[in-house]
């Protein structure tokens, strides 16, 4: 065979290799039942493994700010409060954590007091008990090390001065033993599940620096412990004899990193691992639900999303309602659950199903496009207008945008499609310089609680010259005063109550247009159990055991031992 | 018969002197391979050219029209286009390669993504020649500090991987636009034909027939116009050809990594790279335009190649020494 004749039946030969990639499955072959509950009573003991894409962004609970990240850092520091160990909006429900009960709130919600538990105690070998300054510290230390975290605390009193370099200390943070009181600026209905975020977690003064460098691994208030941190490569967490809440029931965890999507799929399949902490790709979710055998390993959760189209109300042709109103009812929510591969439910309100006081609108349940062209009409655009549609290159958006697309060209409106990576865009769109007049972007929630949504994304006064989040530059004086007005309101039902009327002026106003609300997908192996999304964690570790008649069930086993 | 008469016989007798262009057709003509590719490339060229025909009149379908919710007949079963878990169907009836994610015809965009894979990759073609031979034509003739600008220059370009200029002009360009690419595959091919170019031109500058024509009067101009530039048809020929295959590979890449063509507009890069997540369950969307480049490339290559042989004949055999 001449040399170019090689070269030739190489390449085709590679097509064909190519073409016959894939399309290989594994069938589940198991003894014990499938899901997460299911498999008897839970029982201590055993290793579970965990792959993911990334890397851990960090193990100091003041910098963590990783969707993946959270499970460890979680898993490892615990704060004043918690949240119950329950999927969906049950889990909401706040417990203590390390105080002793829920704070006493006085001065018409500005003064919290807490009291630290007295059997609160720092892993070894730190080892000692917990006192309130340890959390005084650590909310310090958030200001000096530049922690993402920072702006959730700006109410307290003192934080503008340590803001501005003025002063190091928060004035209204008091630490008296096991003694806590914080006191803030302005009532803050949603600081207690900002107190519930890892960034308040206590941290030893002795151990931890106060400022950014080596975060010690020997640091920990929570259910597990550190026992070794590779970067690029892995974290081991062993069960923390010293915590004094409820026990986690595995001995050890094992976070491996640098593992795709769908290897990790391959693995879990296999029992090479029991879980992973990604989004399961949307090629994999599709069969997987379709394999009765793996469709009960699926964790389906609602993310706490929604995902939108915005249109910048300051720009014409989108200063009027009515073009606003016309494509809302252009667009087909329906293809946008599918361009997601059916991880989506369809949104007709902004607050996303789970969020505590979403109630489901419903809003423009289109298409309706003749109802969209009268509306074109009225604005003055009876033959449409040209405009750009931005959006970032993340799947499945260019999909949906492209689909968005042809569905705004049935009412006349050209619009050219403009892709960005995500970085870039999303830096762009929040530029309020650059002036966007029409693009999509998703916004996931920190905590679980409306303002998250209609103070960040929809508050004229939060409107900033850059990292912008009110993207559709939306200032209306109503909304705003309804929006701060359930800001301050204390009494759970009436803040519900007040949600609930903005999401419904704001669907009048229509500065966006709700497409989807996205869901969560991951996939833990058969053998683990007590796996669900908790709304505020992807997981909590310490719920997690190997299902006592399952292979490796016997503490420190399992099917494939980290090399 | 006299010597003269037998002179006069034998040149009556000899057969006409067979032209440069037949001369390099039959040698071309007789590598199967190279006639081989550059049947496929006329097709593929003929085809590229007819598509929004076909796609209309033949397949009955669009390139660009999604069916997210339609239902075909396939085995007297109806059947979603695109399933709610979002995976569309497979090579049917109504969809012949089957249908990308979001219900459009893989085949209609095929055509289509050969329309701007062979317009992209042309005129970056064309644009590199031009750019190519006049740096070559200047930096060869000239020689001196023309040469020493031109030639460091282009050592400067050829230092930073091609990809990895690629995409950083594509950044500072603002992706998307056709003829942005264009501009791109241009600008990081043209240093190889200057190289190829200057090195011809500082050979044939001192060949006799250029002597004689500096002695003849002829300007510059009139030198470069009509004396050099028909002697490095060859290497022009050979390149523009070589470099389509690369240009194809690299609009594919950059369109693939998502700062190339975008879409709507498919182009067999960003078709690969829309279904490549889906290659286990919907293999169809990457698998055909795929295939495409592949022959595409390596018809170029076997026209490049065989164009080469035919141009400078002896040289695959002094090469095979």
């Amino acid at each position: 065979m001449s040399g170019r004749t090689a070269r030739v039946c190489t390449a085709l030969a590679l097509g064909v290799v190519l073409a016959a990639a894939g399309c290989t499955g594994h069938r589940l072959a198991h003894a014990y039942p499938l899901g997460s509950q299911s498999g008897g009573p839970p029982r201590p003991g055993g290793r579970a493994v965990f792959v993911r894409e990334g890397d851990q962004d960090y193990i100091d609970p003041a910098l963590s700010y990783e969707l993946y990240s959270s499970p460890v850092v979680m898993g490892v520091n615990r704060m004043l409060l918690d949240y119950v160990n329950e999927p969906g909006v049950a889990g909401t429900r706040r417990v203590p954590g390390l105080a002793t009960s829920l704070p006493t709130i006085t001065d018409d919600g500005t003064l919290y007091a807490f009291r630290v538990r007295p059997d609160a105690r720092f892993a070894q070998p730190i080892g000692r008990h917990i006192v309130a300054a340890d959390f005084k510290y650590a909310l310090e230390r958030l200001f000096r090390v530049g922690s993402p975290g920072v702006d959730f605390f700006r109410h307290i009193v003192g934080a503008a001065n340590v803001l501005a370099g003025r002063d190091t200390a928060l004035a209204g943070v008091i630490a008296r033993g096991d003694s806590l009181y914080i006191r803030l600026e302005r009532p803050d209905p949603v600081f207690l599940s900002v107190l519930s975020m890892t960034f308040a977690a206590p941290l030893p003064r002795e151990a931890v620096p106060a400022v950014s460098g080596a975060f010690p691994t020997t640091i920990a208030s929570g259910p597990f412990r550190i026992a070794e941190f590779s970067p690029r490569q892995r974290v081991v967490l062993v069960k923390n004899p010293d915590y004094c809440g409820s026990p986690a029931w595995l001995d050890t965890v094992e976070v491996r990193f640098g593992v795709t999507t769908s290897n990790g799929v391959a693995m879990i399949r296999r029992g090479a691992a029991d879980g992973g902490l990604f989004e399961v790709p949307a090629a994999e979710y599709g069969r997987l639900r379709n394999d009765p055998s793996w469709r009960p390993q699926l964790d389906v959760a609602d993310g706490l999303n929604t995902t939108f189209i915005f249109m910048n109300v300051r720009m014409k042709p989108f200063s009027d309602v009515r073009v606003r109103q016309a494509v809302a009812w252009a667009v087909d929510r329906r293809i946008a659950v599918k361009t997601y591969s059916g991880k989506a439910s369809i949104a007709g309100e902004v607050l996303p199903p789970s969020m505590p006081g979403s109630l489901q609108l419903g809003r423009y349940p289109g298409p309706d496009l003749a109802r969209a062209r009268r509306l074109l009409a009225e604005a003055g655009y009876p033959h449409g207008f040209s405009t750009m549609l931005y959006a970032g290159t993340e799947e499945p958006w260019p999909r949906l945008v492209t689909v968005i697309q042809q569905e705004l060209a049935e009412i006349g409106i050209r619009a050219t499609l403009d892709f960005s990576e995500f970085s870039t865009y999303f830096a762009m769109i929040g530029d309020t310089t650059r002036h966007v007049p029409f693009g999509m972007f998703g916004w996931y929630a920190d905590y679980p609680d409306p303002s998250n949504f209609f103070d960040t994304l929809l508050n004229g006064h939060r409107i900033t010259a850059i990292h912008n989040n009110n993207n559709s530059m939306f200032d209306d004086a109503t909304v705003n005063a309804m929006i701060e007005r359930a800001m301050v309101t204390r009494d759970d039902s009436s803040r519900v109550r007040l949600w609930q009327d903005v999401d419904r002026s704001v669907m009048d106003e229509v500065p966006m247009v709700p497409m989807v609300h996205a869901l969560e997908s991951r996939l833990y192996a058969p053998r683990l159990g007590g796996w669900y999304r908790h709304l505020t964690c992807v997981l909590k570790l310490e719920s997690l055991y190997i299902k006592s008649d399952a292979p490796g069930a016997v503490a420190g086993s399992h099917a494939e031992q980290p090399r | 018969m006299s010597v003269a008469e037998a002179t006069a016989e034998a040149f009556t007798a000899a057969e006409p002197e067979p032209s440069l262009g037949r001369d390099v057709w039959r040698r071309f003509a007789r590598d199967r391979w190279a006639l081989a590719g550059l049947v496929f490339l006329v097709l593929l060229g003929l085809i590229a050219l007819a598509a929004p025909w076909i796609v209309t009149r033949v397949l009955n379908q669009s390139a660009f029209r999604q069916h997210m919710m339609d239902r075909i007949a396939v085995g007297g079963r109806s059947i979603d286009v695109v399933t709610d878990d979002g995976l569309p169907v497979g090579p049917n009836h109504r969809f012949l390669l089957g249908a990308d994610l979001i219900g459009r015809d893989v085949l209609s965009r095929m055509l289509y993504g050969a329309r701007v894979s062979l317009l992209v990759s042309g005129l970056g073609t064309l644009l590199a020649l031009a750019a190519g031979l006049l740096g070559g034509l200047l930096a060869g003739y000239y020689r001196g500090v023309v040469d020493t600008i031109v030639s460091r220059f282009v050592d400067a370009m050829m230092a930073v991987p091609i990809l990895l200029l690629a995409i950083a002009l594509a950044s500072v360009l603002r992706q998307g636009s056709v003829w942005i690419v264009v501009l791109i595959l241009g600008l990081v091919n043209w240093t190889y034909l200057a190289r190829i170019i200057r090195a011809e031109v500082l050979s044939l500058r001192e060949r006799d027939f250029v002597e004689a024509a500096r002695a003849l009067g002829a300007r510059d101009g009139a030198i470069l116009a009509r004396h050099l530039l028909p002697n490095l048809a060859g290497p022009l020929i050979v390149f523009a050809t070589l470099s389509m295959a690369g240009n194809i590979l690299l609009e594919s890449a950059l369109s693939f990594l998502g700062v190339g063509i975008q879409p709507p507009t498919p182009s067999w890069g960003n078709m690969i790279q829309e279904g490549m997540g889906f290659y286990n369950v919907a293999w169809w969307i990457t698998l055909f335009p795929g295939l495409a480049i592949l022959l595409t490339v390596v018809s170029f290559n076997l026209v490049g190649d065989g164009l080469r042989d035919a141009l400078t004949p002896g040289a695959s055999e002094r090469g095979a020494r």
